[in-house]
């Protein structure tokens, strides 16, 4: 979707058109879900943060400043409904245990890595996280990133350097040294 | 080695971001010995641990579920927004034209106003003209206080009580950019009396049948008074909210702590 037609979805949406939500949902379904699964490590969790995210977005489409990206503003809305889901969870109690530590040698199939990595990642801060995400499952660009976050691309650059870091420190502690 | 220098060279070769310059560098860097190149593997790994992952498709209900919630609110609040969504719209992304919006939301509220003035409302809605200027100091008795904070903003909600069954309302929000405020109330027992704010910014209100909306940015002080109807004192509920989140809670009539401010 165009900026064009994203500004004339929200006009639309604006005006009483509710349907014309759709195009957004459309759009940015895909990400968002990836975005929340990778933040919160559970799909069902998942799926209930990215519904509540769009409907608080509808609800206060209004409030977005049209200079800002929409995605930029529906991203920002989302982390913030996986950070209320994450303390919300982490009052209740703790989800899943650390991985159990593996040899160096051993070969991590695809859904083993998704795991390692998941756990990982909930081991990042939320900056952190967030740039790892969309770098590495949205991927996004530097340049898209820096207006996604609205911050330089220098600190999307610095953001991935460091976030990489810690999670290879993570993954090493895991005993993943290797893929 | 395993300086920092050589670790951001080494991320923006893999992100595909080096420059020719930079290349030449890690390419040097890497001719220097085994450390250099155990550290880039490592990075690489963690690279291609992460490209390993892939995108996984939403539930199919995912969709659905939204656009229900959607119409539903479209349904329940075919307005909400839409006033201002038109001014909006019509000015579009046209900073040129900030005072022209400005101005426009100003005459919406002056409409509004004189409406209220001409007693266009009905017995729901708002039949005393909109005042503003200082507060008056509350009388009657205290009976609730409620604090509420949410990203981005915070609000406190005071309700008063007197003996003609005038139940006021007090409240003032604090908010670091654009935020909406609800007063929410049940019309079968409560009649909107009048509406004063202080410091007007030029944001919205929207006083309809059992509910206040307002629409600012920054604070809002305003005091709603409502007249109580029949014997029956339901609770009010105060709502924040603002791009990053919301705050809800309730105004008691008879809280446990009747009757004593909180200092």
């Amino acid at each position: 979707m165009s900026d064009d037609e994203e500004q004339a979805a929200v006009e639309r949406c604006l005006r009483g058109e509710s349907r014309a939500f759709e195009t957004i949902v459309d759009s940015y379904q895909r990400v968002l879900y990836n975005v929340a699964l990778r933040m919160v490590n559970d799909r069902e969790d998942a799926q209930d943060v990215v519904q509540s995210a769009f409907v608080k977005a509808y609800e206060k489409l209004h409030t977005y400043d049209r200079r800002r990206k929409l995605f930029s503003w529906i991203y920002r809305i989302t982390v913030n409904e996986c950070l209320d889901h994450l303390a919300r969870r982490k009052r209740q109690g703790p989800m899943d245990e650390d991985e159990p530590g593996r040899g160096p040698d051993d070969a991590l199939e695809a859904r083993e890595v998704e795991t390692v990595i998941g756990a990982a990642l909930l081991d990042l801060s939320i900056d952190y996280r967030g740039v790892i995400i969309l770098r590495h499952f949205v991927h996004l660009s530097h340049r898209e990133m820096s207006r996604v976050l609205e911050v330089p691309e220098k600190t999307v650059k610095s953001r991935l350097h460091t976030a990489r870091k810690l999670l290879g420190e993570l993954l090493a502690k895991r005993g993943v040294s290797r893929a | 080695m395993r300086d920092d220098e050589f670790d951001r060279l080494v991320n923006d070769e893999l992100d595909g971001v080096a420059t020719p310059a930079q290349k030449a560098e890690l390419a040097r860097r890497l001719a220097e010995g085994e450390a250099p190149r155990a550290r880039y593997q490592e990075i690489q790994t963690v690279f291609g641990m992460l490209d390993r992952i892939e995108s996984v498709d939403p539930p199919p209900s995912l969709r659905g579920n939204v656009l229900r919630a959607v119409e539903s609110r479209a349904r329940t609040r075919p307005e909400r927004g839409g006033l201002r969504g038109l001014i909006q719209a019509g000015f579009g992304k046209r900073p040129g034209l900030g005072l022209g919006y400005a101005f426009a939301v100003g005459a919406v509220v002056g409409a509004l106003a004189l409406a209220i003035g001409n007693g266009l409302f009905d017995r729901a809605g708002l039949r005393g003209p909109e005042m503003q200027g200082a507060l008056l100091p509350p009388t009657g008795s205290y009976v609730d206080t409620v604090h509420l904070a949410a990203k981005g903003a915070q609000a406190t909600g005071e309700m008063w009580t007197d003996s003609n069954g005038i139940v006021s309302v007090r409240l003032e929000v604090q908010s670091v950019g654009p935020f909406e405020a609800h007063i929410t109330f049940n019309p079968e027992a409560y009649a909107p009396v009048s509406l004063r704010r202080v410091e007007p910014s030029g944001g919205r209100f929207d006083l309809r049948r059992g509910e206040l909306q307002v629409e600012d940015r920054g604070s809002a002080r305003l005091e709603l008074r409502l007249r109580a109807v029949g014997s029956s004192r339901p609770p009010l509920s105060v709502w924040i909210g603002t791009s990053l989140g919301s705050a809800e809670g309730r105004l008691l009539p008879f809280p446990p702590n009747w009757n004593q401010r909180p200092r």
